[in-house]
C-alpha cells in the first residue's frame, strides 16, 4: 500500500515537472545570430517580425489591455522575457520544437542548443547543431501564430485560408512564396552563402514580405483583379457590374489581422466637362470613409462595444473577405448626369491601407505618410455609352 | 522524456517487489487455499491491455481488502504506455473497484465490479518528444473479474472491463501535440491479468 502511494506520488511529481517546467532561457539571442548570418539579419530587421512587439497599432492596442489579454497578445509579438529580445527574433522560430496547437502562439521551445532547420538530417556546424526539422520548414510553424482565434473581433485566418485553399494542394508552403525570390510566387530561392564562410546553399529571404511589409502593396496587387463590365441605362443611372477576384491560392484578400485592414473600392465618374466626382468610397482629410455604410468593402464589419476599437471588446457582424481563388461582383449605381453634363467614363480603384483609418484614430496613433495614402491594388475604367 | 522515465523507474520497481518479498516472508506457513476467512487483505501485480483512442499495454499494482464474505474493495495503479501514428502517450491510473464474489466458498471467484478512477494522461508528438500535453482525466469503469485460488495464498485472475473518462481529448501528430479545450466523455476496454498473494 505504502509502496503504491510512493508510486503515485512519485509518477504525479514526475509528471508535474514534465508539464510545467519552464521554457528554456533564450540561450541564443538575435545578436549571437547575426554575427555570421549577417544578410538574413539585414533582410530580416526590414521584416514585422522584427518590429512585432513595436509597431504602433500593436504598442497602442496592449496599452490598453489587461493582464491575461497582454499575455495573450505576448505569446506571438513579444515571445520572449529577456529584455533584449524585442519582438519575433531568430530564436522565436529556430529554437522552436513544435506546437500545443496550431493558433493562439502556442508554440513549444526546444533543445536551447539546437538550431532548428531546413536539411534532411542533422548536421553539426562550428557554431551550432542544425537539427531537420518538417515543423520549421512546412506551414505549422507559421500557423502557430497567423492564425488567432479570439477574443472578440481578434481574429486571423492566414493558416485556414491556406489550408483549406488551393495552394496547399499545389503543395506551395509559406516559406515558397513569403521567402522565396518573388514575394508571393512560388518561383524558387537565390542561391547565397549562410554566412560568409560557408557553401551557397538555398537563400530564404528573410524579410517575410506579406500584407505588412512596406512591399505589400506589390504582393497585394498581384492578387487583385477588378473588372467593369458595360453599364446598363436604367431611371437616370447607369449601372456597373464590378467584380473583384482574388487571384492568391493561398490566402484570403484582405488576410492576416482582418480588423486592422481597410479595403475598399473608390469609384469615380468624369462627365463631359472633365471633371470628376466621386461616386463612393471617398474620404475625408483624416482618411475616414464619407459613405462607410454603403461603399465597397472587404475587410471585416465589425461592431465595436467601446469608444475605443479594440477588438478583443468588438463582435465581427460579417466576414467580408475575399477566399482564395474566389470572385465577388457588386452592382454600381453613377448618374447619368452630373449637372447636366453627362457621364463620360467611370474608374473604379481597390484601395488598401494596412491599419483602418478610422481604428488608428481611435486609438489615437497618427497617419504616417506610408499609412496615410491608401495604395491602389488594381484599377478599371469603363466609358460610359 | 527521458529523466521521466527514470522517476517512474524506481516506483514501478517497487510495485513489482512487493508481491515477490511478502511471498518470501510467507513461505514457513502452511499451504493454503484462497478466500479462507483469515485473507483479508491481498496484494497484487497485474499487466493491463486497454483499446481506445490509444491502445496502451502496461503493468500495475492492486491492494484488495476483503470486507465481508461476498464484497471486496480494491486499489490499483496502473502505469501503461502506446503510440499511435509515432505519437507516444503513457497512461497513470489510480482508482478503486468495488467487487461482488458470486461463488464464495469455491476456488473460482467470479465477480461483477465497478469502480472509479483519475487517470494522468501524458501525449508526445512524434518527431518532437519535447513537445507535451497532458491531461487528468476522471473515469468510472464495470465489468466482470474471474480470480483462481492456487495453494500458498496465491490466486491469479483476469478481469475484463468496460471504462468511460471525462477529460480532454489528447491528440498527437509530428510536431504537434493538442489538448481538446472541450471535455468530453471518451470509452475504452480494459483486460487485466493479475496475480495476488493472500494475507
Amino acid at each position: 500500500m505504502r509502496t503504491c502511494i510512493s508510486d503515485l506520488v512519485g509518477l504525479a511529481l514526475a509528471a508535474l515537472v514534465t508539464a510545467c517546467a519552464p521554457a528554456p532561457d533564450v540561450a541564443r539571442a538575435n545578436a549571437d545570430c547575426a554575427a555570421c548570418h549577417t544578410d538574413h539579419a539585414a533582410r530580416f530587421a526590414t521584416s514585422s517580425h522584427a518590429r512585432a512587439s513595436e509597431s504602433a497599432l500593436f504598442t497602442a492596442l496592449r496599452a490598453r489591455a489587461d493582464a491575461p489579454t497582454a499575455a495573450f497578445c505576448d505569446r506571438c509579438h513579444a515571445p520572449h522575457e529577456a529584455p533584449d529580445e524585442r519582438g519575433v527574433g531568430c530564436v522565436t522560430c529556430h529554437q522552436a520544437a513544435g506546437a500545443r496547437g496550431l493558433s493562439n502562439g502556442r508554440l513549444v521551445p526546444g533543445d536551447p542548443s539546437v538550431v532548428y532547420g531546413r536539411g534532411a538530417s542533422t548536421v553539426r556546424t562550428i557554431a551550432h547543431e542544425i537539427r531537420a526539422s518538417g515543423f520549421v520548414t512546412g506551414g505549422e510553424l507559421c500557423g502557430t501564430c497567423h492564425e488567432v482565434d479570439g477574443p472578440g473581433a481578434l481574429v486571423e485566418t492566414p493558416f485556414t485560408e491556406w489550408s483549406q485553399g488551393p495552394a496547399r494542394a499545389l503543395a506551395v508552403t509559406c516559406i515558397d512564396c513569403h521567402m522565396g525570390r518573388s514575394p508571393g510566387r512560388a518561383d524558387g530561392f537565390e542561391t547565397a552563402p549562410a554566412t560568409p564562410t560557408s557553401p551557397a546553399h538555398r537563400r530564404s529571404d528573410h524579410g517575410f514580405v506579406g500584407p505588412d511589409h512596406a512591399d505589400a502593396p506589390a504582393l497585394l496587387g498581384q492578387s487583385a483583379v477588378m473588372t467593369l463590365d458595360a453599364p446598363v441605362e436604367a431611371d437616370g443611372a447607369l449601372v456597373f457590374a464590378l467584380t473583384i477576384t482574388n487571384r492568391n491560392p493561398g490566402h484570403a484578400l484582405p488576410s492576416g489581422a482582418r480588423f486592422a485592414r481597410e479595403v475598399w473600392v473608390e469609384v469615380t465618374a468624369r462627365d463631359a466637362t472633365g471633371a470628376t466626382h466621386t461616386v463612393s468610397g471617398g474620404t475625408d482629410a483624416a482618411g475616414a470613409p464619407r459613405d462607410p455604410e454603403t461603399r465597397i468593402e472587404l475587410g471585416d464589419r465589425i461592431a465595436y462595444h467601446d469608444e475605443v476599437r479594440v477588438p478583443w471588446r468588438a463582435s465581427v457582424l460579417a466576414v467580408q473577405a475575399l477566399a482564395p481563388g474566389a470572385s465577388r461582383t457588386w452592382r454600381v449605381n453613377v448618374p447619368d448626369r452630373w449637372n447636366g453634363a453627362p457621364t463620360v467614363s467611370v474608374t473604379a480603384r481597390l484601395l488598401y491601407r494596412r491599419n483602418d483609418a478610422r481604428l488608428r484614430a481611435s486609438l489615437g496613433i497618427p497617419l504616417t505618410a506610408r499609412d496615410g495614402a491608401p495604395a491602389v491594388l488594381a484599377t478599371a475604367t469603363r466609358d460610359a455609352p | 522524456m527521458r529523466p521521466l522515465h527514470r522517476l517512474y523507474a524506481l516506483p514501478l520497481s517497487l510495485s513489482l517487489l512487493v508481491p515477490a518479498t511478502a511471498s518470501a516472508q510467507s513461505v514457513t506457513e502452511a499451504p493454503r487455499v484462497g478466500w479462507m476467512p483469515s485473507s483479508r487483505v491481498s496484494v497484487g501485480s497485474r499487466l493491463v491491455l486497454r483499446v481506445g483512442p490509444y491502445t496502451l499495454g502496461g503493468v500495475g499494482g492492486q491492494v484488495a481488502v476483503r470486507l465481508g464474505e461476498r464484497v471486496t474493495v480494491d486499489l490499483f495503479t496502473d502505469h501503461m504506455v502506446g503510440t499511435r501514428d509515432g505519437a507516444l502517450r503513457h497512461d497513470h491510473e489510480v482508482g478503486t473497484m468495488l467487487r461482488v464474489n458470486l461463488t464464495p466458498g469455491s476456488r473460482w471467484a467470479v465477480a461483477p465490479m465497478v469502480g472509479a478512477c483519475a487517470n494522468l494522461a501524458v501525449l508526445h508528438a512524434a518527431q518532437s518528444p519535447d513537445v507535451t500535453v497532458s491531461d487528468i482525466q476522471f473515469g468510472a469503469r464495470a465489468g466482470l473479474g474471474v480470480d483462481y485460488a492456487l495453494p500458498h495464498g496465491i490466486s491469479l485472475g483476469g478481469e475484463a472491463l468496460a471504462l468511460a473518462y471525462l477529460g480532454h481529448a489528447l491528440t498527437g501528430w509530428a510536431y504537434r501535440a493538442e489538448s481538446s479545450p472541450d471535455l468530453s466523455v471518451t470509452g475504452a476496454g480494459q483486460v487485466t491479468l493479475h496475480a495476488n498473494l493472500h494475507f
